[in-house]
């Protein structure tokens, strides 16, 4: 029993960092061959973790060397244009201005059930909203909506804005990220400043502060609503 | 990125290391079996009485060889196909004890058998690899 604890808890930890290198996508945004590589993957891990005849380099080796085999698949799809169609397929369109294409569907074994499924996951409820539907190399349907239902944006309207911008994490659940600082270029006498407008005087007390490019100081101390400070400070280079 | 492709290059060069050293662990061990095996085998064919402490010594012998091999084998083959060679090895053992000649030539056989089919299985070969 102590042997499989152990195993278990071995083969985890490996399968968790062949992961972790493969990099960080969902299982939904997975290419085919990405798929493919995450089952037998899966599987290998169970083999030496149930049977203890079985060493566990018999379970580690193929991991290891699938994972490898990913990278050099991975890199090819991303060096050749050619490689990358051969693996990943390419995207088809399966909804145009003039309908449905529905031989595209039927190579890509759809149905009209299926698309209006997915269409109306995308909140569209009726064809005639979209001028093109494409199914993507991952499985996911993007729509381009016609001109009458895509919703309205600022430069409808010649309203110009201010550009958006990214916010940092200054405090972090009580904990000031001096990494961060250095990024936002503020330091700690600008981030107790503010701190104690709000009546903070302890990054103990603040659950999260964080700042964008344009100076917006967002702040929540425990126990209260959070505050906005316009402080005059602009980063600027944060995209 | 950098330190990614260094992980990886690393983890390819251990996998090589790993097949490479089970390889010539591997053929190590079974080729001094078969010495062994084959020369106790010889001399059983020969001899008219197995029971002297000769046979016995050599069995010894090939067992302690065994059971040191088999310490590190356990880490890379499937335990269950290495149990057959320790199985043979303690019957031969009762075998030369009870100077059952004819029995123990069958037994050595079989012992031969396995370390020869165990030879087999683990080396790299066409009939293996599909």
């Amino acid at each position: 029993m102590f042997t499989l604890l152990v195993r278990c808890i071995i083969i985890y930890l490996v399968v968790v960092v062949v992961f972790r290198l493969m990099g960080k996508r969902q299982l939904g945004q997975l290419q085919p061959f990405e798929f493919v590589i995450t089952l037998i993957i899966a599987d290998l891990a169970t083999i030496p973790m149930a049977d203890i005849n079985i060493p566990m380099v018999h379970g580690l080796v193929p991991l290891l060397t699938l994972m490898l085999l990913h990278f050099l698949i991975s890199y090819m799809a991303r060096k050749s244009i050619f490689m990358r169609k051969l693996l990943n397929g390419k995207p088809v369109l399966v909804i145009t201005p003039d309908g449905i294409n529905y031989e595209a569907l039927k190579h890509l074994n759809m149905n009209l059930n299926d698309l209006n499924e997915a269409l109306r996951g995308l909140n569209y409820f009726s064809l005639d909203q979209i001028d093109y539907a494409i199914v993507e190399t991952n499985g996911k349907i993007t729509v381009l909506p016609n001109c009458d239902n895509a919703p309205l944006c600022a430069s409808d309207f010649n309203i110009k804005k201010e550009n958006s911008s990214l916010p940092v994490m200054l405090i972090n659940d009580g904990k000031i990220m001096k990494n961060n600082l250095l990024v936002a270029k503020v330091d700690e006498q600008f981030l107790y400043e503010q701190m104690r407008k709000v009546g903070a005087f302890k990054p103990k007390e603040v659950i999260i502060a964080t700042i964008d490019n344009n100076g917006k100081f967002y702040i929540q101390i425990k126990d209260k609503p959070y505050v906005i400070i316009q402080t005059k400070h602009k980063m600027g280079d944060l995209k | 990125m950098k330190s990614r492709y260094i992980t990886i290059v690393c983890l390819f060069l251990l996998l090589i290391a790993v097949v490479v050293a089970e390889q010539i662990f591997v053929r190590n061990t079974i080729d001094t079996m078969q010495i062994k095996v084959n020369e106790l085998n010889h001399e059983v064919q020969v001899a008219n009485e197995i029971s002297s402490s000769n046979f016995t010594q050599k069995i010894s012998e090939i067992e302690t060889l065994w059971n040191e091999k088999e310490q590190i084998l356990c880490l890379i083959v499937n335990h269950k196909d290495m149990e057959n060679v320790g199985e043979q090895i303690a019957k031969l053992k009762v075998l030369f004890s009870q100077n059952d000649k004819q029995k123990a030539e069958q037994e050595l056989e079989l012992l031969i058998y396995y370390i020869d089919n165990y030879e087999h299985f683990v080396s790299i070969s066409l009939q293996n690899l599909f």
